[in-house]
């Protein structure tokens, strides 16, 4: 499974940035995903499902029925990028996530390469403070950078900084064209190891001591996807402990917590 | 508190024993923890994040103590005691509807400090006053200093009034009771912990748990509540008042009278909440009733004469 690729493109960030200045402030509306976000996560649409910039919802399996909006022809940055792609394309849209706001952890089942389908990022304006995580991963993309990201795998968003965080992102069929562009060979898998209680342990008391690494873990509630990390985490810090250990260590925590309090 | 104990974040919600002395467990609650309408739901809520089962804090009651010293919380402005449990979720929902009231329901690790003596006989009143306090104090450091705390005890706490009083010499009481013969019938139907025996050492109720072995569940359960309301009329102090929620007393007024809440934020949107239902009592069998009659009715009636003797208005020394 390909978990992410940064794609072989550099856009020009500012020509994007004055696409975004041509938006009108009423034309943004809010995402209509109200139960992954606070109300901070805005958008726009370039291309739609059925033309409209105010359409942001994106009905799977709908390529043939888009259709550019009229914001499209305001934004000569935006249609440059899309040139170079040569592969169908579905939304075309800005997002817009406010200082302070945060979209929860979720998943988007239908949107990898592998289904065929590849949603690209473009981040128009950012900064230090934005937290996106794919998994485990908190991902560094900058302005002009282009990148897929495959969102099967949980993912969060949190923009801790005081200015907007703004990414063009398009949705794209896979074809040969960009297949050939994705590092498919590349795919990270993960050592398996045997059980090692005494690992595991040494791990956990290695992660009691580590701020930065704690913050990587509290946020994921997918108790699966939380193992996964756990695992990665752990062996790429050199401890070699398997599924088991952790596994089990989650059950011994939930049988713990069953008594709430002495008596 | 050693140097890499950080606990921004975390919030302390279970008290465990050991060796004697209580070690606190944290979860992390993030920036902003926020308070479901009881304490239980509020621990399953945190729980849902495995990083918390597998990454929870254990420390000890001293640092619990040097959090709360750190960063004071909000300090309590009404103590809740009740016998009723329909009665006390009631005042919960009320209380909750104003926008600058956090109310902690029923906070399990502050019964386990109230009642840690059982593990530990050289456990002082002093060191009892102080943990309860910071545990209090910890929970709510991250709340906006304009909020009003209010604490909802078990039933059971009401044994430990000495303690909570002197812990938040400050704060208003009340207690919350209703008909016995309804909270028995309820209670018959579904127990809560101290009515079911073994769960709740039984010498807090004042009963020889070999005497307790030989009982029939409705004389256990009236005696129970026979010495909670005992306990209860004991509080005879100007700083609180009783709140009888079965007999149409107008909660609203006496919330706002005790605690200064504003009680138009509290009323429902509709009617069908004022007061609790009497629903129990046709479903109560005859050895209910006369338990009931033995052991509870006497003191009742004597709560009773104590709220009635004294309107509303004239019970406390505003």
């Amino acid at each position: 499974m390909l978990r992410s690729a940064k794609l072989p493109f550099q856009f020009d960030p500012s020509a994007l940035l004055s696409d975004v200045n041509k938006v009108r402030s009423s034309e943004w509306v809010g995402h209509f995903n109200t139960r992954y976000h606070d109300g901070g996560w805005v958008g726009v649409a370039l291309r739609s499902y059925r033309g409209s910039l105010g359409d942001l919802i994106v009905p799977p399996q709908a390529h043939k029925s888009f259709a550019d909006t009229e914001l499209l022809a305001r934004c000569a940055g935006v249609q440059r990028v899309l040139e170079v792609f040569q592969c169908p394309i579905g939304a075309v849209r800005f997002l817009k996530l406010a200082p302070g706001s945060k979209i929860k952890e979720h998943r988007d089942y239908e949107l990898t390469v592998e289904s065929g389908q590849a949603r690209v990022h473009v981040p128009v304006l950012t900064n230090s403070e934005v937290d996106f995580f794919l998994d485990a991963d908190r991902m560094e993309m900058k302005p002009g950078e282009c990148w897929y990201l495959n969102f099967s795998l949980p993912h969060w968003i949190h923009n801790r900084g005081e200015t907007d965080r703004i990414h063009l992102v398009i949705d794209c069929e896979i074809n040969e064209w960009l297949r050939s562009l994705l590092p498919f060979d590349r795919g990270e898998d993960l050592p398996v190891y045997t059980s090692s209680p005494r690992e595991y342990e040494r791990f956990r008391l290695h992660v009691l001591a580590d701020q930065s690494l704690q913050s990587r873990l509290r946020d994921t509630a997918d108790s699966q996807c939380f193992v996964s990390l756990i695992l990665r985490e752990g062996h790429k810090a050199g401890f070699r402990f398997g599924t088991e250990d952790v596994v089990a260590a989650l059950h011994a925590a939930r049988q713990s917590w069953q008594v709430r309090w002495i008596d | 508190m050693s140097k890499s104990l950080q606990l921004n974040g975390w919030i302390p919600a279970r008290v465990m024993g050991r060796d004697g002395e209580p070690l606190i467990d944290w979860l992390y609650a993030g920036d902003h923890p926020s308070f479901s309408n009881t304490f239980e739901a509020t621990l399953t809520d945190y729980l849902q994040l495995p990083f918390n089962l597998l990454f929870g804090r254990q420390t000890s009651v001293a640092d619990l103590c040097r959090v709360a010293d750190a960063e004071p919380g909000l300090e309590p402005s009404g103590l809740i005691f009740h016998c009723s449990r329909s009665g006390s979720l009631h005042l919960n929902r009320v209380l909750t509807r104003s926008n600058d009231t956090v109310v902690l329901y029923e906070v399990s690790p502050i019964d386990s400090l109230l009642r840690a003596k059982r593990f530990n006989s050289s456990i002082t009143d002093e060191q009892r006053i102080k943990w309860i306090r910071s545990l209090l104090s910890s929970l709510t450091r991250s709340q906006s200093k304009n909020n009003r705390l209010f604490i909802v005890f078990h039933s059971w706490s009401i044994f430990e009034s000495r303690i909570i009083r002197a812990a938040f010499p400050n704060a208003r009481w009340m207690f919350v009771y209703g008909d016995p013969l309804e909270e028995l019938v309820e209670q018959l139907g579904q127990r809560d912990a101290h009515m079911i025996p073994g769960l709740i050492d039984s010498r807090v109720f004042g009963l020889d748990p070999d005497e307790v072995q030989k009982m029939q569940p409705a004389d256990y359960c009236a005696r129970v509540l026979k010495a909670t309301y005992e306990a209860a009329l004991a509080l005879t102090d100007d700083h609180g008042l009783f709140l009888n929620i079965s007999q149409g007393q107008d909660c609203f007024e006496a919330i706002s009278t005790l605690f200064g809440v504003d009680s138009t934020e509290l009323q429902p949107n509709n009617d069908s909440e004022r007061g609790v239902e009497s629903i129990a009592i046709k479903r109560a069998s005859s050895s209910i009733h006369e338990a009931a009659q033995t052991w509870v009715y006497p003191v009742y009636n004597a709560i009773e004469q104590s709220r009635l003797s004294r309107p509303l208005t004239e019970t406390l020394c505003l």
